[in-house]
């Protein structure tokens, strides 16, 4: 019996929009094995359409994604889609909603049992340092707290495996430093995905880095060697990935 | 407030804005049911008919709030969450089935409210009609789907307007016969005395309506609302259900009511015996005592009335009695006038002629006209003026006048309409 690789495993992976038929997404193999993992390229590069087809959120027209040898897109679709938290870009959800009504909704949304949904509620505001905004309207909250909100969200199924688009977009250096550090002393995802603008968030919260270019991976290892080796004599990630970028394109 | 209830009212505000919202609904609901005062008081059909009539206004309110609300949901990033829950179309749709339901709350308030006032002021409630609320139910969330289409397809705003244009103008579309009325729901203006709600119809129009709503509420959102292979099953039939129904709708003639085979009657008086439908009897004791107060002119000239007088309904003629021919309001009023209790009196049989296709001769009107102006003139309530036609004639006697009363009576009761005239000298 051949031993399955733990984490996310994508072959073959195609996507497109109809009726277009260029892929956004064209990726031969690509493992997100345990430890964070970076997510970059430049906007329109598919970094969304990998991330939403990785939650299971977005069924691929050809290919398969796996997470732990089991196919996000097969018959135990229903069981495993639970194990992975996605923190999406954008949640704008009703201003008028209280920050634990918006958690209790997320909830229901991923088919938390309602018991369960309760009791992990609080733990979770706590997590993200929201407890004491439990019955605030979400209108009252910053862009930090709602960011942290969403992150909660993300967090209702307990899952193993953290898919986050873009976390910090939109937040002020402070607040962006609060959530990085949050981010990375989050108990409990084995393998976390970070798609990012931010090379600065990358660097310092992942261990791997894969660099994605219309719809193709263009560079996956680790995330110190890729700053080492192109990011020229000051060490920068984002020299690192323009390069990196450029080489590819020329 | 638990995951489930967050479910249902997430997406349309508070506590307060529903219920505002449900305030707003049933204000804007009441302007068709009244649209035409309160005249549904003398009958409970009618009342009912004017509470369904209400979804004329709040079908394309509900569906503007739909499209608003689903702006707001396809809108917001929550869209991948739902897709990963073990039911994506359940939370896509039920923000839909709480506007709905709202909608729905709002409908019955009103017709609760119609219904009971008719009911205190003496209408006969049928409650084996209520049923007629269920086709009402299945246009509204036809009527609520367009909203939900608009707003999870379009993603602007600025739709919800026209998701409530487009819904009004469906119903009108209706109205005027470029459409069957599948968007229909009451407001025929009508008593419905001795009719009630055709089955087939309202069934075809169920079908229909649950058709279109089927099909709306997948083209909002494919991938969701037809994830699994049961809801496509399900949807498919009801699409192709309403498909069969708007066709079989748009083809020959389906009226929304037929009549009675034996329609009920409540009789009042001795002196003269008057019967009207059970379900709009709210004039009778008026009309039975006008009439009484009338009638002594003709037994004095040792005429006969008919054994009683019967409301005019669908196949109901018969020459041996006589005819109660009101008009709508006239027949839902508490009252009525002594010229229509007089116009009563000179109908002493049901002649077919008065519904025939064919109009009765001139005569025959002009000639009841004088009758029941004799009536109300022998009976002190009418006093003719300087330059009445009749007035030399009235004011002449009833010598003068005994021998044309007579024969005109006579041949209003054989129904020989041809041979009416007109006195000598009128």
């Amino acid at each position: 019996m051949t031993e399955v690789a733990p984490g996310l495993r994508v072959s073959e992976l195609r996507c497109h929009y109809p009726p277009a038929s260029a892929a956004v997404v064209d990726i031969g193999e690509l493992t997100l094995g345990p430890g964070a993992t970076g997510l970059v390229g430049v906007n329109g590069a598919g970094k969304t359409t990998l991330l939403l087809t990785l939650a299971g959120a977005r069924r691929p027209q050809h290919g398969t994604v796996t997470l732990d040898g089991v196919d996000l897109y097969g018959r135990d679709r229903r069981e495993i889609v639970t194990r992975i938290g996605f923190m999406p870009q954008e949640l704008d959800l009703p201003r008028e909603l209280r920050v634990a009504d918006a958690v209790s909704y997320v909830s229901w949304l991923r088919g938390v049992p309602g018991r369960v949904a309760a009791t992990r509620e609080p733990e979770l505001l706590e997590l993200v340092g929201l407890q004491d905004r439990r019955t605030d309207r979400l209108g009252r909250l910053s862009g930090g707290m709602r960011r942290r909100l969403v992150l909660a969200t993300a967090l209702v199924t307990a899952p193993g495996v953290l898919l986050l688009d873009e976390p910090t977009t939109g937040l002020d250096p402070e607040q962006r430093a609060n959530l990085r550090a949050l981010l990375m002393d989050l108990p409990g995802a084995t393998v976390t995905v970070l798609s990012s603008h931010v090379m600065e968030d990358v660097e310092q919260m992942t261990t791997r880095i894969a660099v994605l270019d219309e719809g193709r991976v263009l560079h996956h290892g680790g995330t110190a060697a890729f700053v080492e080796e192109r990011g020229g004599p000051h060490r920068s990630a984002e020299l690192a990935f323009l390069t990196t970028l450029s080489g590819a394109r020329s | 407030m638990t995951g489930r209830l967050a479910g249902y009212v997430t997406w349309l505000g508070d506590r307060r804005t529903v219920l505002l919202g449900l305030v707003a609904l049933v204000a804007v609901g009441l302007v068709p049911s009244l649209s035409r005062g309160a005249d549904w008081l003398g009958s409970w059909k009618m009342a009912l008919d004017a509470g369904t009539f209400s979804l004329t206004l709040i079908g394309p309110v509900a569906a503007g709030i739909a499209c608003a609300t689903y702006v707001r949901l396809a809108t917001s990033g929550v869209e991948p969450l739902l897709r990963t829950g073990p039911r994506p179309w359940w939370p896509w749709l039920r923000p839909a089935l709480s506007i709905w339901g709202l909608a729905a709350v709002a409908m019955s308030a009103i017709t609760l409210g119609v219904t009971t006032s008719a009911a205190l002021a003496g209408a006969v409630p049928y409650y084996d009609t209520l049923w007629v609320l269920v086709p009402a139910l299945c246009v509204l969330a036809a009527q609520v789907a367009v909203g939900v289409l608009l707003g999870g397809l379009g993603r602007r705003v600025w739709l919800a307007p026209v998701a409530a244009a487009a819904t009004f103008s469906l119903g009108v579309l209706g109205a005027i016969g470029a459409m069957p009325e599948i968007f229909r729901t009451g407001g025929l203006g009508v008593t419905y005395a001795g009719e009630t709600y055709d089955a087939t119809t309202l069934g075809l129009q169920t079908g229909a309506t649950l058709g279109v709503a089927a099909g709306l509420l997948l083209l909002s959102n494919r991938t969701v609302v037809g994830r699994t292979a049961i809801s496509r099953v399900v949807i498919s039939l009801l699409v192709l259900l309403g498909a069969v129904c708007y066709v079989v709708l748009g083809n020959g003639i389906h009226d929304r009511y037929r009549a009675v085979s034996d329609p009920e009657l409540v009789c009042r008086g001795d002196a003269v015996r008057v019967c009207m439908a059970r379900e709009t009897t709210r004039p009778l004791d008026d009309l039975v005592e006008r009439m009484e107060r009338q009638a002594s002119a003709l037994r004095e000239l040792g005429l006969e009335l008919p054994p009683r007088y019967v409301d005019y309904l669908a196949g109901s003629d018969d020459e041996r009695q006589g005819g109660v021919m009101l008009l709508v309001e006239e027949t839902l009023a508490s009252t009525v006038s002594d010229e229509t209790a007089a116009r009563v009196l000179t109908t002493p049989a049901q002649c077919a002629a008065y519904r025939s296709d064919i109009a009765p001769p001139e005569a025959s009107f002009d000639t009841r006209r004088l009758l029941a102006r004799w009536l109300l003139f022998r009976a002190g309530l009418l006093q003719p003026r300087v330059d009445d036609f009749d007035r030399e004639w009235l004011e002449s006697g009833l010598e003068e006048q005994r021998s044309w009363v007579t024969t005109t009576y006579e041949q209003l009761r054989s129904c020989d309409l041809d041979a009416l005239r007109l006195p000598a000298g009128v």
